[in-house]
């Protein structure tokens, strides 16, 4: 279920700590990690950051939290996951990339697996995510698959000098449906 | 010392307050949640809860009683969480029947955002309502928020699928529509 062409989403080891940090640490990542709240959005992380956040992904904080990695090597390269702590009505899915592999066919092949699992597995009606207005390729990933624009939360976050907007993205289940059948 | 409106008064929660709080929490048409909550709260969880906060410097919270301040009663009650220091914070605003209609709730939301931006020193505010709840959005609306993002059919509330909405307004919005005070925080960025 978790497995596309060129990446597969996994659940994440203690070894991944290094890789991780190596592309959340990444300049072009400031102010746009996709970490929860408690981790610093520009300072550098550290080690210890990481297993905190494990420790979290791996009791399910929230959701459930998979690493992206490349098939054949097992490189993780980005981290994805679906949070439904509010209601199974209305999940929101999300998937960052680093830098070096942020590229749409990526982002299009994570949110195509993380859409076919809550779609197939819960009761999700409308599934939502967000992107920042400057991610172009992970904006152009969304739209060719289906997801339609629902908005922008203005001044959401800090990214190279400026504020950003992030833009809201959400599909309904008859119009993930629509497009499987087609 | 409180925050003063003109008919509001938002003050500090005490233990004398969480059977009021109880009843908003158990009134389906006031809980303000958007999934339904079992209105079976009882005011002994309340009591917990309030005991179980804890002093701290770094709040990045805060959750004020309304008070009428003609009578003294209670109103309702105003919230902010989620606050990024100098950013955001995310409102939210429960009112009793009683009180509709009589300003005091566009009162204590004003009252609680010239404290966010004149005081706190937020760029952004923001806050979630339904788009069934028109009494919510016309009072945002009425401060200033315009509507952010609208996720469709995501709430399914009183047997209706309804789109869910976030509602933002910026720093400079707030003070452009309050000419009487000076705006005298630096805007590092746009």
């Amino acid at each position: 279920m978790f497995q596309g062409e060129t990446i597969t989403l996994r659940p994440f080891e203690p070894s991944d700590s290094e890789a991780l940090l190596s592309y959340l640490n990444h300049t072009k990542m400031s102010g746009q990690r996709g970490l929860p709240g408690r981790f610093p959005t520009h300072a550098p992380l550290t080690a210890t950051h990481m297993d905190d956040l494990l420790d979290g992904y791996r009791s399910g904080e929230h959701g459930a939290h998979l690493a992206v990695v490349l098939n054949g090597i097992d490189t993780v390269i980005g981290h994805a996951g679906v949070y439904n702590r509010w209601d199974a009505h209305a999940p929101d899915v999300f998937v960052t990339v680093g830098p070096s592999h942020a590229r749409q066919n990526v982002y299009e092949e994570a949110y195509r697996l993380l859409l076919h699992y809550v779609f197939t597995t819960t009761l999700a009606h409308n599934v939502s995510t967000y992107c920042p207005e400057f991610a172009s390729d992970c904006i152009a990933s969304l739209k060719a698959i289906g997801f339609k624009e629902a908005g922008r939360e203005r001044r959401s976050g800090i990214h190279q000098g400026q504020f950003f907007d992030e833009l809201a993205f959400d599909i309904l289940r008859p119009e993930w449906e629509e497009k499987e059948n087609a | 010392m409180p925050l003063h409106g003109q008919v509001s008064i938002l003050r500090e929660e005490t233990e004398e307050d969480q059977p009021q709080l109880t009843q908003l929490r158990n009134n389906m048409d006031t809980q303000a949640w958007n999934k339904a909550l079992p209105p079976d709260y009882t005011v002994g969880m309340h009591l917990k809860r309030y005991h179980e906060r804890e002093f701290s410097y770094h709040r990045d919270s805060a959750r004020f009683v309304i008070e009428y301040k003609p009578t003294g009663e209670f109103a309702g009650t105003i919230t902010y969480n989620n606050v990024k220091s100098r950013h955001e914070a995310t409102m939210g605003i429960v009112v009793h029947e009683h009180f509709w209609g009589s300003g005091v709730a566009y009162d204590a939301q004003e009252t609680l955002l010239s404290f966010l931006f004149r005081q706190v020193g937020l760029r952004v505010v923001r806050l979630y309502t339904t788009a069934g709840n028109e009494a919510a959005i016309g009072l945002a609306e009425k401060s200033g928020f315009k509507v952010a993002t609208r996720l469709r059919e995501a709430v399914y509330i009183r047997g209706t699928l309804q789109d869910a909405l976030t509602m933002d307004l910026l720093r400079e919005e707030w003070f452009n529509l309050h000419p009487e005070y000076d705006d005298t925080l630096p805007m590092p960025f746009r």
